[in-house]
């Protein structure tokens, strides 16, 4: 799929193809301008690309049938300020075409289910916070009881509850076997929440990493102990037992030392090893997640290029 | 038709206070106001009267709904608010959204301007002027279609983003409206020249082009005469609904053509 702006001047996406399987969380990560939001809009039929299509259970995206099963939360949560945040909600869950009977029901338990402070829900949202709009903006994705969600940004803006409501619902659905696709540039909310990550970088899709499943490449593991109960030079004796088991030694100090480990396994393996060593381990903790690694490697190649 | 949509959009209508004040300064206290001060003191109806109480009126009602009403908030993506793409991403047809918009803010602007005419008639049989049942429904269904074709073109002229046909759309827009509000010439003598020369060639050629777009662009049905005519003019009824079938037609095109997305245009 390709997509340009500006009469073709400007192409925001370069020959992108991509598959998305049920019960998948997918991540779009990639720097500013790559193309995440403009691949979204397309998904969400709001944009109509140049060449290629788009097809979401079998039919194009912007098919009423598809819409009446898609979510979305925008980036920019620019709603009718001079609704009240219920009205909001009554109006996408008509919009939505959903029984009217459960109204009222749906639009409390949807405010409930993102924390939204009661006292807001009757305030125009002319007067919410960014990270109150954020909130509304989740809600009005449970008004269409979606089996496709499409989130942009989805933690943006909000408080460290907010980003854990977030993470609630993503789970959730991912229970009830949704397919979600997720653009942040929150890289630990991508990881911790994707299936798989698409990496893009001036509207192409550079690689797509399965996050189950596939390493990394090498990583800097930290490691602390306490060392109370040790006797002698701890950084001394720490490199020598790390040159043993081949592990490389970034830098050591008398209570703890960042190792570059080449992956999960390794890793596993020196922790297990160095407590057997009678270092009593306090934290073992990757520095960088792995998906700034894959940042970090993607930039590597760029500058080499 | 979409009810969730209809619904809204009548609701923003009244709940933007500057907008309603607008709305009720010029739809009902001067025009009202206007004619009970002519029928106390007895002073023949003013140019601005005739203006406020007619198709002028009518786009000035129309004017102050639209920009809380369809402008800023709730047609126009780019503008203010953006909140056309969260819309678009539900199980709503552009065209749909297009013709329930129009239908909303038509029947909204008409019923005001109509209620206003009402007012006014009543005021004059209070008064002991000569008012027919049939004068006064004329009237008020006038109302109802100049909101409805001044509606459909402000619809088109709000997603239309082409620059060439905004501007032509707004200056045609001005022109009628200077037209239709100019008072009459009376300064002429038999031998003018100088600026008297001018200021009467640049009225006479605003009066033919308000006139020229208000047949073309804006043409209207005058109910009443129409409906008491010796032969029905069937051309103006065409002219009428065709217009506004066509700017309704162009209002969907373009909606289904565009783009609509966070920082687009």
């Amino acid at each position: 799929m390709t997509k340009t702006y500006k009469r073709g001047e400007l192409r925001a996406l370069d020959g992108v193809n991509l598959s998305v399987i049920t019960g998948e969380v997918f991540g779009l990560i990639g720097p500013n301008g790559a193309g995440k939001s403009t691949l979204l809009g397309c998904l969400l039929g709001l944009l109509r690309p140049d060449s290629g299509t788009i097809r979401i259970a079998g039919k194009p995206a912007d098919f009423l049938s598809i819409r009446r099963i898609t979510g979305y939360v925008p980036e920019r949560p620019d709603f009718e300020h001079w609704m009240t945040g219920r009205q909001f909600l009554k109006y996408h869950h008509m919009l939505a075409g959903r029984d009217p009977v459960t109204r009222s029901a749906d639009i409390d338990q949807a405010l409930s289910t993102v924390q939204l402070d009661p006292s807001a829900w009757d305030r125009k949202l002319g007067s919410y916070s960014r990270g109150m709009l954020q909130r509304l903006s989740l809600a009005q994705l449970l008004m269409g009881k979606p089996q496709v969600l499409m989130l942009d940004e989805p933690t943006l803006g909000l408080d460290p509850t907010g980003v854990t409501v977030v993470r609630k619902l993503v789970s959730d659905f991912r229970k009830s076997g949704i397919v979600a696709i997720i653009n942040s540039h929150q890289l630990d909310e991508v990881e911790r929440e994707c299936d798989r990550v698409a990496f893009m970088r001036e509207g192409r899709i550079e690689r797509v990493e399965n996050l189950r499943t596939s390493p990394i490449g090498p990583y800097v593991l930290f490691v602390r102990w306490t060392d109370q109960e040790r006797n002698g030079d701890s950084t001394a004796s720490i490199a020598a037992f790390a040159q043993s088991l081949g592990v490389t030694v970034k830098e050591a100090d008398r209570c703890w030392a960042r190792f570059i480990v080449s992956g999960g396994t390794e890793a596993a393996h020196l922790i297990r090893e160095i407590v057997r060593a009678g270092f009593p381990v306090e934290e073992a903790v990757s520095e960088r997640t792995r998906l700034e690694k894959l940042f970090e490697k993607r930039d590597e190649v760029a500058a080499d290029e | 038709m979409n009810k969730a949509i209809l619904v809204f959009t009548t609701m923003s209508c009244f709940l933007d206070t500057i907008k309603v004040a607008y709305v009720i300064l010029l739809g009902f206290v001067i025009p009202i106001g206007m004619k009970w001060a002519s029928l106390v003191h007895g002073v023949s109806e003013s140019q601005t009267f005739e203006m406020l109480s007619g198709s002028v009126g009518v786009a000035f009602v129309l004017t102050g709904l639209c920009l809380g009403v369809a402008g800023n908030s709730a047609v126009s993506s780019s503008r203010g608010g953006e909140c056309l793409p969260l819309l678009f991403t539900r199980p709503v047809t552009r065209a749909e959204y297009v013709l329930t918009k129009w239908a909303a803010i038509a029947l909204t602007c008409g019923t005001i301007t109509a209620l206003q005419n009402l007012v006014v008639a009543a005021l004059g049989i209070a008064f002991g002027e000569q008012w027919t049942p049939g004068m006064v429904f004329g009237q008020m269904l006038e109302r109802f279609l100049d909101a409805g074709i001044l509606s459909a073109a402000f619809m088109l002229t709000i997603f239309a983003r082409h620059w060439l046909f905004q501007v032509a759309a707004i200056v045609s827009f001005y022109i009628w409206l200077v037209g239709q509000t100019l008072p009459p010439v009376s300064i002429a003598g038999p031998n003018v020249s100088g600026t008297d020369e001018i200021s009467l060639s640049a009225t006479d050629f605003l009066l033919k082009a308000s006139q020229w777009i208000g047949n073309v662009i804006l043409p209207t049905i005058h109910v009443y005469d129409s409906v008491n005519a010796v032969e029905f003019p069937w051309t103006s009824v065409v002219a009428y609904f065709s217009t506004v079938l066509l700017y309704l037609v162009c209002a969907i095109a373009v909606t289904n053509k565009r783009d609509f997305f966070y920082g687009t245009n």
